[in-house]
């Protein structure tokens, strides 16, 4: 797995929570049907059934049926559908 | 509300490095909403500037080997340049517009919510009378105040409540129930039986009773006497006389019975409602008819939802047609019990119910019984 690199030594020197480094990834799941992405890296592939994002801490994939952006900026993607799964990909993938 | 207002396109994109071109889009401060895949294209809805913006991303577009293709435009700009490419309608639209104004500020429908207690049409006239008809305006009405002084003027009203739905008045309505008739107690009155019947339970608050528990008594009979034996005096005799009576309904069965039989014409009915209410209705043109082939055609989508409802009646002719003894009997026991309840006072309380048929001269009756329990006295003032 890709290791997480931006929590760097600068950050917990100064105690700044890990929320506010631009890097880390927030995913927000509502229900089985809403995915919040927030600071993720852009869009890898996209697909009715299967979408990667890359993100600072590894390529997010997103499965499901009927998966649609319903609003996409630089900072956030919000995803609807019928989620499936939500992993992380390694690098035997 | 604010993407409406300056327009919107939905739009394809087709490609190898459609994901590419997506990336690109918030550095081009392009925002797109409404992604999904539709095959091998990428479907998505921006704005018509965030469009213009991207048409300008040539090099970008060439290297991604993205085509774009508009696949609707959405949004009032649109609406306006068509708009504009009527003139009639452009034209149409502020008078339009001022008659909706105008509209909405009156009364044009008024409706007398269930149960209605009170006529329809004097209803009416006391609410012309107060100024509110169909067509009047609502604007600077007090229903309330309307309400109460209409509630004074028409005697037969205990309440009436006033309530404007846009252009629907609703008014509810109850009648008042007359008090009981005044009788002054001072007066020497006696109890009498108004019916037959057998007596089951006497309850005497003033005066003396003259029958018991059991006992038959006839129309006329005295039941509480105002006369204290004892006492040597005259009072108003109060109290109740409770009884148990029977009522008999006896018919005699039916041979043949009446079906409708259709005689092949046939007229269009239709019904128009708006918001629920009933706004046209074509009359039955026949005396004797069935409604057949109703279809729901109601319109939506407009200010208030238009329901049409079409059909056909079908004339009938009563014809005779000879009945089966069960269907005979049937019929004549159902009568029996309808004569024998209509029979009834409204206070009885129902004890007991019987039906059955029975052979009279070679003629089949059905009879139906029905025991009740009912107050039987009746005060009369003494002459």
């Amino acid at each position: 797995m890709k290791k997480d690199k931006q929590a760097g030594p600068l950050l917990q020197l100064l105690e700044v929570p890990r929320e506010l480094d631009p890097y880390v990834p927030r995913i927000t799941l509502l229900g089985r049907s809403e995915l919040l992405l927030e600071n993720h890296g852009g869009i890898l592939s996209y697909r009715e059934d299967c979408a990667r994002f890359f993100t600072g801490v590894g390529t997010l994939r997103v499965e499901g049926a009927d998966l649609r952006l319903r609003q996409m900026n630089a900072e956030s993607l919000f995803i609807a559908g019928a989620l499936h799964s939500i992993s992380f990909e390694t690098e035997d993938n | 509300m604010w993407d409406f207002l300056c327009g919107y396109v939905v739009i394809s994109m087709r490609g190898s490095g459609i994901e590419r071109l997506l990336n690109a889009f918030p550095n081009a401060r392009i925002r797109a909403w409404d992604v999904v895949r539709r095959g091998g294209a990428l479907q998505l809805t921006m704005r018509m500037r965030d469009f213009r913006r991207l048409r300008k991303l040539y090099a970008l577009r060439r290297r991604c080997r993205c085509h774009i293709h508009i696949l609707q435009k959405r949004g009032l700009p649109v609406w306006w340049r068509r708009l504009a490419a009527h003139p009639a309608l452009l034209l149409g639209f502020p008078p339009a517009l001022a008659a909706l104004v105008f509209l909405s500020t009156r009364v044009l429908f008024i409706g007398f919510t269930e149960p209605v207690s009170a006529e329809p049409a004097l209803l009416r006239e006391a609410l012309r009378a107060e100024g509110i008809a169909e067509w009047g305006t609502w604007v600077g009405v007090d229903y309330d105040a309307v309400a109460a002084r209409i509630h004074t003027a028409v005697e037969e009203l205990a309440y009436i409540h006033i309530d404007r739905e846009g252009v629907f008045l609703r008014v509810e309505t109850r009648a008042r129930i007359p008090a009981p008739e005044f009788l002054d107690q001072s007066v020497i009155c006696d109890i009498y039986a108004r019916a037959d019947g057998l007596v089951t339970e006497v309850s005497v608050l003033r005066g003396e009773a003259r029958v018991e528990v059991g006992q038959w008594v006839s129309k006329g009979d005295i039941l509480i006497s105002g006369w204290m034996t004892k006492a040597q005096y005259n009072t108003h005799a109060m109290g109740t006389v409770t009884a148990s009576r029977r009522y008999v309904g006896r018919v005699q069965a039916p041979i043949a019975g009446q079906t409708l039989i259709e005689t092949g014409r046939a007229k269009r009915y239709g019904r128009v409602t708006i918001a629920g209410m009933k706004v046209w209705e074509s009359g039955p043109p026949f005396p004797w008819y069935t409604l057949s082939d109703l279809r729901d055609k109601s319109l939506t989508g407009f200010l208030l939802p238009i329901g049409l409802l079409t059909g056909l009646y079908y004339e009938c002719v009563p014809t005779d047609v000879p009945l089966t003894r069960e269907e005979s009997v049937s019929q004549a026991l159902a009568r029996a019990e309808a004569m024998a309840l209509h029979m009834l006072p409204e206070d009885a309380v129902i004890l007991l119910k019987d039906a059955y048929t029975r052979e009279e001269g070679g003629v089949l009756f059905a009879y139906c019984v029905i025991t009740t329990e009912e107050e039987i006295g009746e005060t009369r003032v003494r002459e």
